[in-house]
């Protein structure tokens, strides 16, 4: 298999996830649109892993790295999402401005 | 270490023992006070019987190679003059400790007269001109810090600066003629470095003149006398200390010491006879309207010096050396009565004093002895010695000096003139203290202590005998070119000589008859005209007018400058990050995703720009 083919889908999944984050607002929809992009990247990782034929398979021990942050990061912002929820009863991502500092 | 150079440090050191344990008693602040003199007049009048040499040069390290220094002069003149300032120091702190006794600050202006004594003894044998300068320096700082000793007063504060300054603008021209003088002679060592001058009569001229410069500030001639009646705020001691041993003998004593090089310049000298006749008759007559009884002391000081510098100017040093002595003891008795008598009755104003001549015997006494002495009377030690200016002066207008005839004329007359006004404003001063009815107020003033009338009467000694010593050849004249390390040639018995002495009694007469007429007439008090004198001649209102006002107008310039460029400068940079700051704020919405939107353009561009910069 040439190699444009998994890069290819790994742009498509990049762009696909940055277009969601910059879009949606449902934090929620934003943390998938994230998981998209860090997986198009472990795409392209595993793809050229072999592609080089690594002797240490360098690109798929950072695919695991990624997923395992994936993880870690989907359940942190979940349980911020969570209780942005029960104090807000929302999580429009635009709404949540508290913390912007005036202009002075 | 050498007798000369201890003398030196003794009082320095005693000054320093007296600022660190003064704090613990008077007793103790007194009793170091009164010791840094003793021990240097003990080392002066082992030094004078010695017999005199030059001190080798002590090589000091000064970063790469090593600066001469530390070399001292002790011949007849080095060592008669560092008696004198021994004699007049030790007397003032013995007099300071009853004067002073209300003193809060007493240990430390005890120390800094113990200082002032050092930097003057410093000035006396210095042998180099590094070590002239020190003392030179350490001297116009003491008589800031004791002038300003009521610095609580605000005319002792201004005083202070105003005598800092003034000698300041002088000793600016004095270190540039010291460093002259060393670039030309390519020595430091003072002996050598005047012989080399005096052979080269441009560097002589010009180190000279510069010197002179310094020598004026110091010594308080025209045109930077000034700060002299003005440094009357401080305590009476310290006035007779600065206008008898130090500070303006100082000044004298330098040009003493460069000698042969001033001798080699006629110019120079033209020009200090001049400055003298000017300095002479103008003080004497601005004391003559005087209405502080030691404001009429200060101008007389002025006046005196001008003697001084005129007998210098006229060839004639050992005069000048006499008169200064004689001067010394007389002009320190003056002030120390003063002292006295303010100190009795709590003011020094003319108008306030008045018929103390039975409640105060012992200062009536002495200082009655101190002013005929000022005025010249025969046979007080002041008529001896400002006989031997006089007689210079003649010996100039006949063509005998280095200076042409007319200046010598011109000395003589303005000399003579003067005598008459000193015993002028010497008379209205005695007859306004002393003479007059006896008033009710006076009911608590009394004698002074022991401590303050011993030191007058030890004074009242030598003004009355002290004359006697250069009648004869032997005596003074000897002791001053002992071995000198630049002789004049021949010594001469300073004697009177009849011309001058019928010349100078009419002059007493006259200006005594004078004021006996305008007290009959009760005349005492001052118009409009009599103000102006007493202001000082307008001086200050030339110095207001030429040097401070310009002054003030460039200082403006240079505010003006600080406050617009550097300090607009400087805020300048505040604001334009505080609006930069408020400029960038306005980005931040709290909308997360248009930072992001933001971080992802900025990482496009940048990939962008990368590739490009990479293809090309």
């Amino acid at each position: 298999m040439h190699l444009s083919l998994p890069l290819l889908l790994s742009v498509a999944l990049l762009g696909i996830g940055v277009y969601g984050v910059l879009i949606r607002r449902n934090a929620i929809l934003i943390l998938m649109s994230v998981e998209l992009m860090l997986n198009g990247v472990n795409i392209s990782l595993v793809a050229f892993d072999v592609y080089w034929a690594d002797a240490l398979h360098a690109g798929q021990s950072l695919a695991i790295f990624v997923i395992t942050i994936a993880a870690a990061e989907i359940g942190l912002g979940l349980a911020i999402l969570l209780l942005l929820y029960r104090v807000r009863h929302t999580i429009a991502i635009d709404e949540a401005t508290e913390l912007r500092e005036e202009a002075t | 270490m050498t007798v000369a150079i201890a003398m030196v440090l003794i009082p320095g050191l005693a000054a320093l023992l007296g600022l660190v344990l003064g704090g613990m008693s008077r007793a103790v602040a007194a009793a170091i006070a009164v010791a840094g003199p003793a021990t240097a007049l003990g080392l002066a009048v082992y030094l004078s019987v010695q017999e005199p040499w030059v001190e080798p040069l002590v090589g000091t390290g000064f970063g790469e190679g090593t600066l001469p220094m530390g070399a001292t002069v002790v011949d007849g003149l080095a060592s008669t003059v560092a008696l004198m300032v021994c004699v007049v120091s030790l007397l003032v702190q013995v007099y300071s400790i009853s004067y002073m006794r209300e003193e809060p600050r007493y240990a430390s202006y005890a120390s800094f007269i113990s200082l002032f004594t050092a930097a003057m003894l410093a000035v006396v044998v210095a042998g180099d001109l590094l070590l002239l300068v020190i003392g030179w320096e350490v001297m116009g700082l003491c008589s800031y810090l004791l002038i300003g000793q009521h610095w609580e007063h605000e005319e002792a504060r201004r005083a202070a600066v105003k005598a800092f300054l003034v000698t300041k603008v002088g000793d600016v021209g004095f270190i540039i003629g010291i460093v002259v003088l060393i670039g030309a002679t390519a020595t430091t060592l003072l002996p050598g470095a005047v012989q080399a001058a005096a052979a080269d009569p441009t560097a002589a001229a010009v180190a000279s003149s510069l010197i002179l410069l310094g020598v004026l500030g110091k010594s308080a001639q025209f045109p930077l006398h000034a700060w002299l009646p003005d440094a009357m705020a401080g305590p009476s001691p310290v006035s007779a200390l600065i206008h008898a041993a130090t500070m303006v003998a100082a000044g004298v004593y330098v040009v003493a010491r460069m000698y042969p090089m001033y001798l080699a310049s006629p110019a120079v000298l033209t020009t200090m006879a001049l400055i003298a006749c000017i300095t002479m008759l103008g003080a004497a007559v601005i004391a003559l309207a005087q209405d502080d009884l030691k404001r009429v002391l200060a101008w007389s000081t002025v006046s005196q010096l001008a003697y001084m510098v005129a007998a210098l100017a006229l060839g004639a040093r050992d005069a000048a050396i006499f008169h200064m002595l004689s001067h010394a003891f007389f002009k320190a008795l003056l002030f120390l009565a003063a002292g006295a008598v303010i100190h009795a009755v709590g003011s020094g104003t003319l108008r306030d004093l008045g018929g103390l001549r039975r409640l105060m015997p012992v200062t009536f006494v002495t200082m009655t002895i101190g002013l005929l002495a000022l005025v010249g009377v025969f046979p007080l030690a002041g008529f001896f010695s400002k006989e031997s200016v006089l007689v210079a002066a003649e010996h100039a207008a006949r063509g005998e000096a280095q200076v042409a005839p007319w200046v010598g004329w011109t000395v003589l007359v303005v000399a003579i003139i003067t005598i008459a006004v000193t015993a002028a404003y010497a008379l209205r001063l005695w007859l306004l203290t002393w003479s007059g009815p006896q008033r009710d107020a006076r009911a608590g003033v009394s004698e002074a202590s022991a401590a303050m009338y011993v030191p007058l009467v030890l004074l009242a000694v030598p003004a009355v005998v002290f004359g006697f010593s250069a009648l004869n050849v032997a005596w003074l004249p000897t002791w001053i070119q002992a071995n000198a390390t630049e002789p004049l040639g021949t010594t001469e018995a300073l004697t009177p000589e009849a011309a001058t002495i019928v010349l100078s009694v009419v002059a007493v007469a006259s200006g005594a008859g004078a004021v006996l007429i305008a007290l009959n007439r009760e005349m005492l008090g001052r118009g409009r005209f009599g103000s102006f004198v007493a202001g000082g001649l307008g001086v200050d209102v030339v110095y207001e007018v030429l040097v401070v006002r310009p002054f003030l107008v460039i200082v403006g310039w240079v505010a003006a400058f600080d406050r617009l460029a550097i300090g607009r400068s400087v805020s300048g940079v505040a604001v334009g990050t505080l609006t930069a700051g408020s400029l960038l704020q306005r980005l931040y919405r709290g909308d997360v995703q248009r930072y992001v939107s933001t971080a992802v353009t900025a990482v496009v561009v940048a990939v962008v720009v990368m590739l490009v910069a990479v293809a090309t």
